[in-house]
């Protein structure tokens, strides 16, 4: 029986328990089964950052299609709920529970959110269903940016994020930002504040943003961002904070993922221009579409409105090193933009922790039910939340393997705690780096043989200590092995 | 600001409009020597040095990485070469190209608000006496160096706020906007990098209504440094004219430039016209009395009536006296009570920080965020001694004189450059713990207690002194002692931390409040100075006259026929040098 399933019988038990009693109302009950069927849903996965760090582009580009209204302006002022759903239907609720069901109005493959007569202020939830496969494992959050110069639009991404009461919704973050600001200090460090006292989500990814864009535009940008990223690990701004940023380049992902014949053909004519010709007609847009060319001029204005001037500049660069039809292309525009990177640490991190995130936030929520209805009744239940709430060792792991790559071990020595404490997935046989057919016998002692190799290495006297504390978690975690 | 280069070079750039003023003052000159009018002369001279150093100062800045130095790149037409430090740099006029660190005197410094390096390269645009200072990017970040950054603001006859069209202007910008057209009146908006974004003009338009709703009024440009280069290389016209860059250029020439000559010519105009009022008007009653003896004892009685006046001028310069005094009585006291009340606040907010948790641990950490937290209480209240001060300055020139067409001179209290270095950083916490044998030995003596008391009490049950009892006692109190240790520690601590920060505190009102004194004195002392010369310069052209007049009425009449053909010629040269200077606005 794993901890879901223990959650689920402590959650039966505590409403049998609770339900005899003639002083709790019904309004209790509906939130025990919301916590109930919380353990049945997907993980919930917010994207967070500063106005226009390309928090809906990203989210388009995970599920694939266009379903985050984007704008060259700012553009979304409420925080969206983006969930799985066997047709696509867009749920709106305001002014005190009125349920509203909006038309799916999709144009050109992106879906309009148009809230018709309700003003932003208005609007308790906004809820787009989509048959996805990405979001069957997660619910997606596109919050809005925060620092606008509208007050009340970053207001509700903060009070969304680290509200003032309760807990955040959201299981795990996803943080974009384009470079460095003392704002996203201060809005990390209060994610982190949150999340030590335990009301903030569990598990930061740190997502350095408009990758393609870094350098100024240049074919080199992605380096360049990588370049960023590295420097990141080491910023003193960013002491005891997430610090580990991947670059993405969320425009690159989506245009590979929806990239069109028509689009490509138009890409590939102008990548067999004269490069005299194709540098004279790169150097602005009001040039691309005023160059005398062969391509017609729809087509130039379609593919400046969705590729962007550097989308443009790295497909052709892409399809002159070979990417000669649309889904080779389409393959490397994705592999280029960083996208898988994000995916794997996303399953990494949260899919392969799925059940003991969710258990985790179940816990907080029925703890917190229990401690203001505390009841003589109640007591035995209260006392297993607290001891499952107790062992949270999986999140020791996800704050510890955030911070990896600041420690100063030796590079064999970090790959071989990433596999420890299951930063490459969570199975036995990867955390210890065995082949997947690995009897238990041999897992056994190869573990035991990791424990003694992580001891001793802790007798090193110099050692500092956020290397000493991973080394313990990494004992820690092949001691779970031993036991399961 | 060591910027000293090839002054002879720019002016003669301008010479095209400063020579007239220069030669109209020195004409002027002479006639005030003739006039034994010193006084008269002293202005002319102050005048004539603002007239031969036309340098136009122009800061270049923003958000780290929105290309604010590829825009200045792109506006002299030259890469910057050479790996730069970081800090301002100072690009200048220069017959050849040159890089040169500017040797400031403390290597260690940090990039400070003194500019690091200037580069000379021969280009129009500073030919014209126009110097960039490319400021380093700020991120928000240390507020010390966005500090550094305003502080290059108030000297500076123009600001280019740099950010690019990849996104609108975001809620910091808008403040950080807000604090410079505090101190720079002439800010334009630079727009960079069009040439990646198809939708700059949304973000133009988005921008322009930020703007709006913030109540700043700032010209918005477009601009591509990429597209400037280049057409500079293909020989384009068509595209530099896209680029946007031709139009900054004209920006900066009419209008920035074009301002500030005008301003200049204004200035030199009302000082010519002051000068020639006052002279003329001797010329004028001494001729009066030298055309008609009869009436000369007439005139006399009207000069004296006259110098009454000049007189009452005088008697009133007690009470504008008074206005200042109280005025800078008052601004000292609001100036102190504001610092204080700025500081107070971030001992308040430190206090709270403190209390959170065990101070020692965080301790460096909270020692820079404090300093900022001071760094930016200073600059806002020397930012609000400098408003104030100005308002003071035209608050007393009205009094003066009631049709207020007097002149207030330059104030600039809100430089806070390295203020804030006589003033000792926070002191180190004693942040070790105590050694575990110290508490092991105080929860032993603890529980020793517990033993003893409880032993002896089952001693009487008939037990032995050490049993299972009086064990179980002497672990309890010995744990409870081992913890109220610790918590005594963890109060101390933050007991001692709060006092660091109250002598810190201590330590900066003290020297912030020397400076503010010292600084708030200086502004009395020159608009006291200022507005006494001003009244002595009215009595003493009204003395002159009364003088002339009696003096003419004396003359014989073989003397007096000489005397006024004089008279007739210095006026008549008078009235063409206040023609000319009125040419020299009209000429605009």
């Amino acid at each position: 029986m794993d901890t879901v399933d223990l959650v689920r019988m402590l959650i039966h038990d505590a409403r049998s328990e609770l339900s005899a009693d003639p002083r709790i109302s019904a309004e209790i009950d509906a939130e025990l089964a919301a916590c109930q069927r919380r353990l049945d849903e997907p993980l919930r996965v917010a994207l967070a950052g500063t106005l226009k760090s390309g928090k809906s582009t990203l989210l388009n580009a995970l599920v694939g299609e266009e379903i985050a209204p984007t704008d060259a302006t700012e553009c979304t002022r409420v925080v969206t709920w983006f969930s799985r759903s066997a047709t696509p239907r867009v749920d709106l609720t305001h002014d005190g529970g009125q349920h509203t069901a909006l038309p799916v109005n999709r144009a050109a493959g992106r879906l309009r959110l148009d809230l018709g007569p309700v003003s932003a202020d208005r609007v308790e939830r906004l809820e787009v269903g989509w048959p996805s496969s990405l979001l069957d494992q997660y619910t997606l959050i596109d919050t809005p940016g925060t620092s606008s110069n509208s007050y009340d639009v970053s207001a509700r991404t903060l009070k969304f994020l680290t509200p003032d009461e309760g807990s955040c919704p959201a299981d795990a973050i996803v943080y974009l930002m384009r470079s460095l600001h003392s704002t996203d200090v201060t809005l990390l460090r209060s994610l982190h504040e949150h999340a030590g006292t335990g009301r903030g989500a569990l598990g930061i990814i740190g997502v350095l943003s408009r990758a393609d864009e870094t350098d100024g535009g240049r074919t080199a940008s992605l380096d360049a961002a990588r370049q960023l990223s590295t420097q990141l690990r080491t910023d003193r701004q960013l002491a005891g904070l997430h610090r580990d940023f991947l670059p993405v380049s969320g425009l690159l992902a989506l245009r590979g993922q929806t990239l069109r014949q028509r689009e490509f053909v138009t890409l590939f004519q102008l990548a067999a221009l004269p490069p005299d010709v194709l540098e004279a007609a790169l150097v602005s847009p009001g040039r691309l579409m005023a160059t005398d060319l062969a391509i017609a001029t729809p087509d130039r204005e379609q593919l400046v409105a969705t590729f962007g001037m550097v989308g443009i500049r790295i497909a052709i660069s892409l399809i002159c090193s070979g990417a000669s039809d649309a889904p080779a292309l389409a393959t490397e525009l994705v592999r280029h933009s960083g996208l898988d990177q994000l995916r794997e640490t996303l399953s990494t991190r949260f899919g392969s922790r799925n059940r003991q995130l969710k258990a985790h936030s179940a816990l907080r929520t029925l703890r917190s039910i229990l401690l203001r209805h505390r009841s003589p009744r109640t007591v035995r239940v209260f006392r297993s939340v607290d001891r499952l709430l107790a062992d949270n060792h999986c999140f020791t792991e996800l704050r510890l393997l955030a911070g990896l790559a600041a420690l100063p071990v030796p590079e064999p020595t970090r790959i071989a705690l990433d596999h420890v404490l299951g930063g490459r997935g969570t199975s036995a046989a990867t955390r210890l780096g065995l082949p997947p057919d690995a009897s238990p016998t041999h897992t056994r002692a190869i573990a035991l043989r990791a424990i003694r190799y992580w001891h001793d290495q802790l007798g090193e006297p110099l050692l500092d200590q956020p290397t000493a504390r991973t080394y313990q978690a990494a004992i820690r975690s092949c001691e779970a092995i031993i036991a399961s | 600001m060591s910027v000293t280069t090839d002054a002879d070079a720019r002016t003669d750039s301008r010479s095209g409009s400063t020579v007239p003023m220069t030669e109209l003052l020195d004409q002027l000159h002479a006639l005030t020597d003739a006039a034994r009018r010193p006084d008269l002369g002293a202005r002319l001279a102050q005048a004539r040095t603002r007239v031969t150093d036309p340098r136009l100062r122009i800061v270049v800045t923003g958000q780290t990485g929105q290309g604010m130095s590829t825009l200045v790149e792109s506006i002299i037409g030259a890469p910057m070469t050479a790996a730069l430090p970081a800090g301002p740099v100072v690009v200048s006029y220069a017959d050849s190209d040159f890089v040169r660190p500017i040797d400031v005197g403390s290597p260690g410094a940090d990039a400070g608000p003194v500019p690091r390096v200037e580069i000379g390269t021969p280009h129009d645009l500073l030919a014209q006496g126009v110097v960039l200072i490319d400021a380093p990017g700020t991120s928000g970040m240390d507020s010390a160096r966005a500090s550094a950054v305003l502080s290059l603001l108030p000297g500076a006859d123009a600001v280019l706020f740099v950010s690019d069209a990849s996104q609108e202007y975001t809620q910091p910008e808008i403040a950080y906007l807000r604090q410079i057209q505090q101190l720079c009146p002439t800010v334009i908006g630079v727009i960079t990098k069009i040439d990646l974004y198809p939708r700059w003009a949304d973000i133009q338009q988005a921008n322009r209504t930020h703007l709006t709703n913030a109540g700043l009024d700032i010209p918005l440009l477009p601009l591509s440094a990429v597209m400037s280069e280049t057409a500079l290389r293909c020989h384009d016209t068509e595209l530099a004219v896209e680029s946007g860059v031709p139009q900054l250029m004209d920006f900066l020439r009419h209008r920035v430039v074009g301002d500030a000559d005008l301003v200049l010519r204004n200035a030199v105009v009302n000082d010519v016209r002051f000068v020639a009022d006052h002279l003329a008007m001797a010329l004028n009653a001494e001729l009066d009395a030298l055309n008609d003896p009869r009436n000369g004892a007439e005139l006399v009685q009207r000069l004296e009536q006259a110098r009454q006046a000049a007189d009452q001028l005088r008697q009133r310069t007690a009470n504008w006296q008074v206005v200042l005094g109280d005025g800078v009585t008052e601004l000292t006291v609001d100036v102190e009570h504001d610092l204080r009340h700025r500081l107070r606040n971030v001992v308040r907010e430190a206090d709270a920080n403190i209390m959170t948790s065990d101070p020692a641990k965080r301790w460096e950490e909270f020692g820079t965020w404090i300093n900022g937290r001071i760094t930016e209480s200073v600059q806002e209240n020397f930012v609000l001694a400098h408003t104030r001060s100005r308002d003071l300055a035209a608050k007393v020139a009205t009094r003066f004189a009631e049709e207020g067409k007097v002149a207030v001179p330059q104030l600039h209290l809100d430089y806070t450059g390295s203020i804030l270095d006589p003033v000792q950083s926070l002191e180190p916490l004693d942040s070790h713990k105590a050694g575990m044998i110290q508490r092991v030995i105080s929860s032993m003596r603890g529980s020793y207690g517990g033993v003893l008391m409880v032993g002896l009490m089952t001693s009487l049950a008939g037990l032995a002194l050490v049993n299972p009892w009086s064990i179980g006692a002497g672990v309890l109190l010995g744990a409870n002692t081992f913890w109220e240790d610790r918590k005594t520690q963890t109060a101390r601590r933050q007991a001692e931390a709060k006092a660091a920060v109250a002598r810190l505190m201590d330590d900066v009102i003290f020297q912030i409040g020397k400076e503010s004194k010292y600084r708030l004195r200086e502004a009395q002392r020159i608009l006291r100075d200022h507005f006494t010369a001003t009244a002595t310069e009215m009595l003493r052209s009204a003395d002159d006259a009364l003088r002339a007049a009696q003096e003419a009425n004396q003359l014989h009449t073989e003397q007096r026929a000489g005397r006024i053909g004089e008279v007739h010629n210095c006026l008549s040269e008078l009235r063409q040098l206040r023609v000319r200077a009125a040419a020299l606005v009209a000429a605009r």
